[in-house]
């Protein structure tokens, strides 16, 4: 056995010998998350724990402080970056921590760690209310993902992850308990900041810091007024829908022909205060929604055929209405939607009152669908520096071409939040198993760009951006140098 | 001697000063905190000046205080422990309206007067607090968190990006304004607030008093000014029932400015002259009033109002209420005038409206939650009444935030400084109301004065984090020493 007897011994005692395994089968099961392509920094954990609460939590994280045993956790597993990148390191599966609390009146939720969005929305939904559902799919942690991300398109409305987070109940990586917002002083979720300086500002930045500060085991989180009527769940997979009430909603989808006037009248539908998501659609987004069940072959062919049809300035936005708490305010909503479109050229069409992705379980579906492999660079930052930013990355694109596929230049995404304050600019790029260098030489030379002069991005490489990012890089080093003394949360 | 030639080297002979006269003005403010004096005063004009005093005082040992407003109420930049006061009172400059992305970049010294002046030009308004002093720094009111007046917002993004020189002395931009060349020669506009990396540097120097490092310039949100407004006055006996309806609105998303005053209050906001009309408005105005401000937007602005106030008017009839008043009693036309009142500073002019009725003024503020606010009215006048105070002449103000997910409860205490018996009776009372809010789960998120020892000592685990992240940003304890928990 790689961890110490002792200490296995110990977290027997701790959680019960039914709640801990060393078994390689098990442990073999716990080196890969769904998502992540299996490579050498994988390592298989010394023993998997399930923890119950937030006690053994603490208890199993002392032990491993005491023994010098790094660790990492996981919430619902799903995230690229979680594994153990240190031999017998002990696997923290919080899972079992999945209790909800819901404060109806305050527009709050209390959940654990092992809570999945699916699980608070069906809660939420029967109220009256909502959360969000991120990109990665309704069976993410609602913890985990707010802490480290929280990103999905009705954030045009209710703003993103950071925003999201109130009172915070935290293990500190040596096993010290931090209360943040307003239950650092009462047993009471309801506000995030303070007191004083924002100690939130520890536990994420544009993105959290995937367990290499500790484990989070309870949070208050912001949910949000919704409809009341209730939403009819439709089809089969893979073409499961909710049906939307039609007095209540409504989508457009609107072409413009000019890039410069969809973004235009995407600040223009800002100002005006409207709709609950907005966006642009990449023509391959698109096309990869259409092809599903078809599998990857069936895309590309699809995609040979109709990629080169799109028009280069041509620009789709998708627009969501809300006539929230009232008919009325729909039909405010769409005259406004009509008028800016009629003013900035674009043309319109009303698509079908359902939802698939932004109440329901959302699914990263062109990760899967298109097959081989893809890179992405995603950054938030203003609409206008998305669009010129994503000008750059196709330039740079054109430099890989064959071996980044055929894109036609039609792969970035630009999502805008909180009514336009801020915008997310998502472009994904695919290469065949083979060609997988050529993302990564693609992946380094946008970040060069980004590092210099074109703004931001969500995870920055500490060497490519320290440097010129006021070495942010030795200002995070200092933090974990403070709270992890023995170098145990989740070790690179 | 020495200090106050290097001071001099920095920032010109005309803006350094150790005259005794020109320090007692630093020494006490409209709060009751002791007074100190700083042994000198400096007036940088920008950030390089900053810096070489941040970095002079690393060097000599000496506290640093920083002070942006032209006026202070709660005792937070009084230098404790002397030092350096910094006034960046020179710093005035609004660096740029960005309309695109609806903020504005602003120094230190730019006043809430001279914002809401500006923003109007570009059919936008400022979020600010209610009725802020025109002296009052924009900046610190983001920077400090103060509560904004339309709940629509999410609260804990209004500002976005800073600049600031750390205690160490090093000029350090958050978010994406770090990327070399913003903002003129780099694609990002300084709209990310996270970051650079894994940490929020914006949320650790927020609500630090000064602890944490001095902000040169912040960018912050501003907000479309609607074209026309309707603006509803609801009256209640019982704060329980206007917070239930502040809750029905809220759920609906609709309303720009949402507010529920006292008559106190709102009394001493809307007198012309005193004392007469203050008089006969606390007996004639409701125990409690909604204001609720409706917007007309950006397009189709009486559209736009007429499905607000549908909504108004349902959320009404839930709680059978059966009026929606557009107006006050014996205040004609304020229904026009409030909007414009409200996205403004009080009047340069005028007695700042918190002090006209006795000369000063000592609040109590947190955050609970709207369905407890009237727990909180009841034992907040209990232990007033308990001093001596006179009950009827509290102000409460309940500033709903976010959708009504909370509410910032502010008491204030209207007294006369003049009297030491009043003053003696207040300092009490100020320190009495803030234990019994806290014993009742009153959050206080910016803790001032002596109600900052109360917090930390029950916030054990927060304060100790707290304390080492100091100790990491400030070696020294040069900034503002002897604040929050330093
Ligand atoms: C294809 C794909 C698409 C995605 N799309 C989106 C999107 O649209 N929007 C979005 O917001 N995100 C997206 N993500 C990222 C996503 O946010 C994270 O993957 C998600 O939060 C992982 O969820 P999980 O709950 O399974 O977390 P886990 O895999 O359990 O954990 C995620 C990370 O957080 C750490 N962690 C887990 N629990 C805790 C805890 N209690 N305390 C501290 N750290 C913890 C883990 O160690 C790990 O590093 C996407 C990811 C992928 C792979
Ligand atoms: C109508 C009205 C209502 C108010 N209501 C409230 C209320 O409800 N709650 C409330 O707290 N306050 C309220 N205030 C007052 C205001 O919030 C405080 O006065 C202010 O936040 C404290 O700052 P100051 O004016 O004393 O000094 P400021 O000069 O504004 O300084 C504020 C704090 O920040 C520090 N500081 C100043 N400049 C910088 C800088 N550039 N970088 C870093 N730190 C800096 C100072 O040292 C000080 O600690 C109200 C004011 C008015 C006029």
């Amino acid at each position: 056995m790689s961890i110490p007897r002792e200490a296995y011994q110990t977290l027997q005692s701790i959680v019960g010998p039914e709640w801990v395994s060393d078994d390689p089968a098990i442990c073999e099961a716990d080196r890969y998350c769904s998502l992540s392509s299996p490579s050498d920094e994988q390592r298989r954990p010394g023993c998997s724990i399930e923890p119950a609460s937030t006690e053994e939590v603490q208890a199993i994280v002392k032990v491993a402080n005491r023994y010098k045993i790094p660790y990492v956790c996981t919430s619902t597993f799903y995230s690229a970056g979680t594994y153990a990148r240190k031999d017998d390191s002990i696997l923290i599966d919080l899972k079992r921590m999945n209790e909800i609390e819901i404060d109806e009146k305050n527009l709050y939720a209390i959940v654990g760690p092992g809570v999945a969005f699916s699980a608070l929305q069906a809660d939420l939904l029967k109220r009256g209310l909502i959360t969000f559902v991120p990109g990665c799919g309704g069976n993410s942690s609602v913890l985990a993902n707010t802490v480290n991300m929280g990103d999905a398109p009705i954030g045009w409305r209710y703003g993103l992850g950071y925003q999201r987070l109130l009172g915070v109940e935290w293990v500190l990586p040596d096993g010290e308990m931090l209360k943040m917002g307003s239950l650092s002083m009462s047993d009471d979720y309801f506000w995030g900041e303070g007191p004083g300086p924002d100690l939130r500002g520890l536990l994420r930045g544009c993105a959290g810091h995937q367990s290499r500060l500790g484990i989070v085991t309870k949070i208050g989180v912001k949910i949000f007024p919704f409809v009341s009527e209730e939403l009819e769940p439709m089809g089969w997979a893979f073409h499961s829908f909710m049906k939307l009430p039609p007095n209540r909603f409504k989508w457009y989808n609107i072409r413009f022909y000019s890039r410069e006037d969809a973004i235009n009248a995407m600040f223009e539908i800002g100002r005006s205060e409207i709709g609950l998501v907005v966006m642009t659609v990449p023509p391959i987004f698109r096309s990869v929604a259409r092809t599903r069940g078809v599998g990857c072959g069936g895309f590309w062919e699809a995609w040979k055929e109709n990629g080169p049809k799109i028009k280069p300035n041509q620009e789709d936005l998708r627009v969501l209405l809300y006539g929230i708490g009232s008919d009325k305010r729909l039909e405010y909503e769409e005259k406004v939607l009509l008028d800016i479109v009629k003013d900035f050229g674009g043309s319109p069409r009303e698509a079908p009152c359902r939802d698939e992705t932004n109440f329901m379980a959302a699914d990263a579906i062109c990760a899967n669908v298109v097959g081989g492999r893809f890179s992405s660079e995603v950054s938030y930052e203003s609409i206008n520096q998305a669009v010129r930013y994503s000008r750059v990355v196709n330039e740079i694109t054109e430099k890989y071409k064959p071996r980044i596929l055929e894109d036609y230049g039609t792969t970035n995404w630009v999502c805008p939040y909180e009514l336009g304050y801020i915008a997310k600019m998502e472009c994904l790029r695919m290469s065949s198993v083979e060609n997988r260098d050529a993302l990564d030489k693609w992946h380094d030379d946008v970040h060069k760009f980004c590092a210099t002069g074109g703004g931001s991005t969500i995870f920055p490489e500490d060497e490519i951006f320290g440097p010129v990012w006021g070495n942010y890089p030795e200002k995070e080093a200092k933090i974990r140098a403070l709270f992890d003394p023995n170098h145990v949360s989740a070790p690179q | 001697m020495q200090i106050k030639q290097a001071l001099t080297k920095i920032v010109g002979a005309e803006n350094v000063s150790d005259d005794p006269e020109a320090l007692l003005s630093y020494s006490k403010d409209c709060s009751l905190s002791t007074p100190r004096a700083p042994n000198y005063v400096a007036r940088p004009k920008n950030t390089d000046e900053v810096q070489k005093v941040v970095k002079l005082a690393n060097e000599s040992r000496i506290p640093v205080v920083p002070c942006s407003s032209g006026i202070h109420f709660y005792g937070n930049t009084i230098p404790n422990l002397g030092g350096i006061m910094l006034d960046l009172g020179r710093m005035n400059r609004i660096l740029e309206f960005d309309l695109y992305n609806k903020m504005v970049r602003v120094e230190p010294g730019v006043t809430w007067g001279q914002l809401q002046s500006e923003a109007p030009k570009h059919k936008m308004m400022g979020l600010g607090p209610l009725l802020p002093h025109p002296l009052k720094s924009v900046l610190t009111s983001h920077l400090e968190r103060e509560p904004m007046l339309i709940p629509k917002f999410e609260y804990a993004g209004s500002m976005v990006t800073i600049e600031a020189v750390l205690p160490d002395g090093e000029v350090f931009r958050t978010g994406s304004a770090c990327v070399p060349g913003f903002p003129d020669k780099s694609l990002a506009e300084g709209v990310n607030p996270g970051g650079p990396g894994y940490l929020s540097y914006n949320w650790l120097l927020q609500g630090a008093q000064g602890t944490m490092g001095v902000v040169t310039w912040a960018k912050v949100k501003l907000a479309p000014r609607p074209k026309i407004d309707k603006t509803f006055f609801i009256p209640f006996e019982q704060l329980e029932d206007a917070a239930q309806l502040v809750y029905n609105v809220q759920r609906r998303m609709i309303g720009e400015e949402c507010l529920i005053l006292n008559s106190v209050n709102l009394a001493a906001i809307l007198t012309k002259k005193w004392p007469q009309d203050y008089d006969n408005l606390r007996r004639i105005l409701a125990p409690w009033t909604v204001i609720l401000v409706s917007g007309g937007g950006w397009r189709r602005p009486e559209e736009r109002i007429e499905y607000e106030e549908d909504g108004l008017r349902e959320a009404a009839n839930e709680l059978h209420i059966p009026e929606l008043p557009t107006s006050l009693p014996s205040l004609p036309g304020i229904e026009r005038d409030l909007p414009g009142m409200l996205r403004n500073a009080w009047p340069e002019k005028k007695t700042y409206w918190k002090f006209a009725s006795q000369g000063a003024c000592q609040d109590v503020f947190f955050y609970t939650t709207l369905n407890r606010a009237s727990e909180f009215v009841s034992v907040m006048s209990q232990v007033a009444a308990e001093n001596g105070y006179c009950i009827d002449d509290i102000g409460f103000y309940v500033q709903p935030m976010e959708y009504g997910r909370s509410c910032h409860f502010e008491c204030n205490f209207p007294y006369n400084p003049g009297n030491p018996d009043d003053v003696a009776m207040i300092y009490n009372l100020h320190a009495e109301a803030a234990e019994a809010a806290i014993d009742m789960g009153g959050y206080f998120s910016r803790p001032y004065g002596v109600v900052a020892d109360m917090v930390y000592d029950r916030a054990a685990s927060y304060t100790t984090a707290l304390k080492k992240v100091k100790q990491l940003f400030d070696p020294n304890n040069i900034m503002s020493p002897g604040r929050l928990c330093f």
